[in-house]
């Protein structure tokens, strides 16, 4: 195979296309894009923490707050949601035997009102709006423009989620759908779940807003809206992907397949559960009603969850005694994921018994204020800073190893795996260093704590923790964008010979796969068809050399 | 083009055990439905947080002079209890290829459907909300309005399947609209029945 540089004339064609491929592709590169966008706003909000009793980069604390704010929504919202939603529009279709997804048409939709709401979201805050706003206009953009990513998200959800219900091979069970499917459907259900409701806030915020009952300026009830994503326990359910994903690779790179998925569907499935059930806790940031055994249950069930997938992979790992740097990858994703899991369920539990109220240190008026506006805690006890760091690592690192285990069906070709082991390395360290600054801060300070971006922690040793930490992981997204890049300007001329294959039907595919992806529908009889014999290997397959004899990409050629 | 896919199926496959997998348009609509209850779930949940803060402090949720009367939410649910035994009268009668009974219990969904309409902007007219004045005002309409918007959503849809209906385009063995339909209108009724208690009776 061999890989020419070129321009790419047919990408007018690839954004107006319609295909599975094509725009799980487009959301997959914009979501890469927009991470490392995010990063860079969260970096520049978490230096200007370090010593919030004066201003360095912005003028004002209402400035503060707006990139704050934009940071948290654009990195959960912009980056990691459509970067799982990309992946699953792609590799759905190919995993369950189908030739497409069910409403395609509808999943595109959703794909560009998901992107026009992320244009104009970027506006309303540029344009003053955003929760610390103080331009009416723009706030309600800024209602509708988050409302608009959610209902895209929602919409590309539905069409993952009916492909999978409606779209199996003949002689799939749901049971013998591959793991990263059967986490998709999940995510599909409790994803839509939680958007719903946020959705729905939001409705109400723009009401309220529109007929003066929620005065502009009133930051904390919005900035209050995106909490389910960022506190409760239903922001676990960003992390039900991560599971499935990371048990596919897994289960790949070390030779043992899934052959019996129920001890992994099962924890997957009920975490979803519990993250949807947790979205009841949507409501307790102003409204504290929720019940410690509630919670207790929630977390415990959803630690155990993520646990039993944690040691099910180790065992795979112990077991087969490759400990390559794409499985070691992936696992670390589920770590930071385990990791989330506890300092959600030690912060939430320890939180409501202890009710501890710590009167706040001296504070200057900068920090009063955001004290008032809901951005500084001023509370002890309140380990949350740490989640959300935990929360985007395991995500980011799921993420990219999927798309190195999947470069080849993806693009054509591998990503570069060295790129992608640096990528994963500078994202799991910058998280784990930007939670230490902040689990620091909450512990050794015990007095005001940042919920995302750094402690106001001038002079202590951990300071700049948070900010080397966002801007290692800024630096992983770059190489990422890098290597990304590298595969979408360069054209095939050849059939990609992948490195390694699995046991499930997208490894029956070409590389990659021809436009209806299966030249006819497969008929499975287990989790792992390809070694039934209704199917046959053609390893005489000739590696193709001339470009008029390559199936029909769609990605970065002409 | 030389197919290059690695693996192919056998040319002769074991195709008697086909399973039936539920129809995608099926599957979308109960998809979309159920997304709807959950948002509109939340909003009522909402709803009833405002209300019990305002309670709370010893003032009255309702403006002054504002009353909620009985009479037209317990028709509109009973309209919208009738309509929903009639869609699916109308899916069992197509499943059936009984064209006539189909085109009857559609147009029957759409009478009670436009009765229920009707009767909420009668109800809005005696409730004398002024949205601009008091937040109550505001959420009341917002979540009446939402689902006036989900039932003309439905109608349109109904009243587009019963043109279908009428022309010959369902069979017994091709009715996915209907049932979608059917589907949706019931997660409408349900939706209708959280308002009904959350605003009209506990007011």
């Amino acid at each position: 195979m061999t890989t020419t540089k070129t321009s790419s004339p047919a990408a007018t064609t690839q954004i107006l296309s319609s295909g599975h491929k094509e725009v799980g592709r487009l959301m997959i590169g914009a979501s890469v894009l927009v991470t490392l966008i995010a990063l860079v706003a969260a970096a520049a909000a978490g230096f200007e923490a370090i010593d919030l009793a004066s201003f360095d980069l912005f003028q004002n604390a209402d400035q503060f707050r707006q990139i704050w704010s934009v940071a948290r929504e654009v990195l959960i919202l912009g980056a990691i949601l459509p970067g799982f939603v990309g992946l699953a529009l792609y590799m759905v279709p190919l995993q369950v035997g189908a030739n497409g997804l069910a409403f395609e048409k509808g999943a595109t939709a959703g794909f560009w009102t998901w992107a026009a709401g992320l244009v104009l979201l970027v506006i309303s805050y540029v344009f003053d709006g955003g929760p610390a706003g103080e331009r009416l206009d723009f706030v309600l953009l800024w209602t509708m423009a988050a409302g608009l990513m959610a209902i895209g998200l929602i919409w590309a959800l539905a069409s993952v989620a009916a492909t999978v219900l409606a779209g199996r091979a003949q002689g799939m069970d749901l049971s013998d759908a591959p793991v990263s499917v059967w986490s998709f459907l999940v995510f599909a259900f409790s994803g839509s779940f939680v958007l719903g409701v946020f959705v729905a806030e939001l409705a109400i915020s723009y009401i309220r807003l529109r007929s003066g009952h929620l005065p502009i300026g009133n930051t904390f009830e919005l900035l209050s809206i995106s909490a389910p994503f960022l506190r409760s326990a239903s922001s676990l359910f960003v992390l039900v992907p991560v599971l499935g994903l990371t048990t596919e690779v897994v289960a790949v790179h070390t030779g043992r397949p899934v052959v019996d998925t129920r001890p992994v569907m099962v924890p997957i499935g009920f975490l979803g559960f519990l993250a949807a059930v947790g979205g009841s806790a949507y409501f307790t940031t102003i409204r504290p009603v929720e019940s410690v055994f509630f919670h207790g249950l929630v977390l415990a069930g959803a630690l155990g969850c993520i646990g039993s997938v944690l040691f099910y992979n180790l065992v795979k790992i112990i077991k087969s005694k490759k400990f390559s740097s794409i499985t070691m990858g992936a696992f670390a994703g589920l770590q930071l994921a385990f990791s989330a899991g506890v300092v959600l369920s030690v912060d939430t539990i320890g939180t409501r018994i202890s009710e501890i109220e710590i009167e706040p240190l001296s504070v200057s008026t900068v920090q009063q204020d955001l004290i008032n506006a809901g951005v500084l805690e001023a509370e002890g006890l309140y380990a949350f800073g740490p989640v959300f760091p935990l929360l985007v690592g395991a995500a980011l690192i799921s993420i990219h190893a999927a798309a190195l285990h999947w470069s080849v069906k993806i693009w054509g070709r591998h990503l570069t795996s060295s790129m992608v082991l640096v990528s994963n390395l500078l994202t799991a360290v910058g998280a784990v260093a930007w939670a230490i600054g902040q689990l620091a801060s909450t512990l050794l300070l015990d007095s005001i704590e940042l919920s995302v971006g750094a402690a106001d922690n001038s002079g202590e040793w951990f300071a700049a923790l948070p900010v080397i930490g966002m801007v290692a992981m800024g630096v992983g997204s770059l190489l990422m964008i890098a290597n990304v890049a590298s595969l979408a300007t360069s054209k095939v001329t050849g059939s990609a010979k992948p490195k390694w294959e699995g046991l499930t039907l997208e490894w029956a595919t070409a590389n990659p796969p021809v436009k209806e992806n299966f030249p006819s529908l497969p008929v499975v009889s287990s989790a792992v068809p390809l070694t039934e014999e209704v199917f046959v290997s053609a390893p005489e397959a000739p590696e193709i050399e001339s470009k008029s004899d390559m199936p029909e990409l769609e990605a970065g050629v002409s | 083009m030389v197919d290059i896919t690695p693996y192919q199926p056998l040319s002769e496959l074991d195709l008697t055990k086909e399973a039936k997998r539920p129809n995608l348009v099926v599957t979308g609509a109960t998809f979309l439905s159920a997304v709807l209850f959950a948002a509109y779930g939340a909003l009522t949940a909402l709803y009833a947080a405002e209300r019990a803060d305002v309670i709370s402090t010893g003032e009255t949720w309702l403006p002054s002079g504002v009353t909620i009367p009985l009479t037209q939410p317990n028709y509109m649910g009973l309209s919208m209890l009738f309509s929903f035994f009639c869609i699916w009268w109308a899916r069992s009668a197509v499943a059936n290829d009984d064209r006539s009974n189909a085109i009857l219990a559609q147009s029957m969904t759409l009478l009670f459907g436009f009765g229920f309409v009707v009767q909420s902007f009668y109800l809005f007219t005696l409730l004398e909300l002024e949205p601009s004045e008091t937040l109550a005002a505001v959420l009341i309409v917002a979540l009446a309005g939402v689902h006036l918007v989900l039932t003309f959503a439905g109608l349109v849809g109904i009243g587009f399947n019963l043109l279908r209906t009428v022309v010959g385009d369902f069979a017994g063995e091709r009715y996915e609209a209907v049932s979608a339909a059917a589907i949706y209108w019931t997660a409408v009724a349900a939706i209708y029945g959280v308002l009904w208690y959350t605003v009209y009776i506990t007011k």
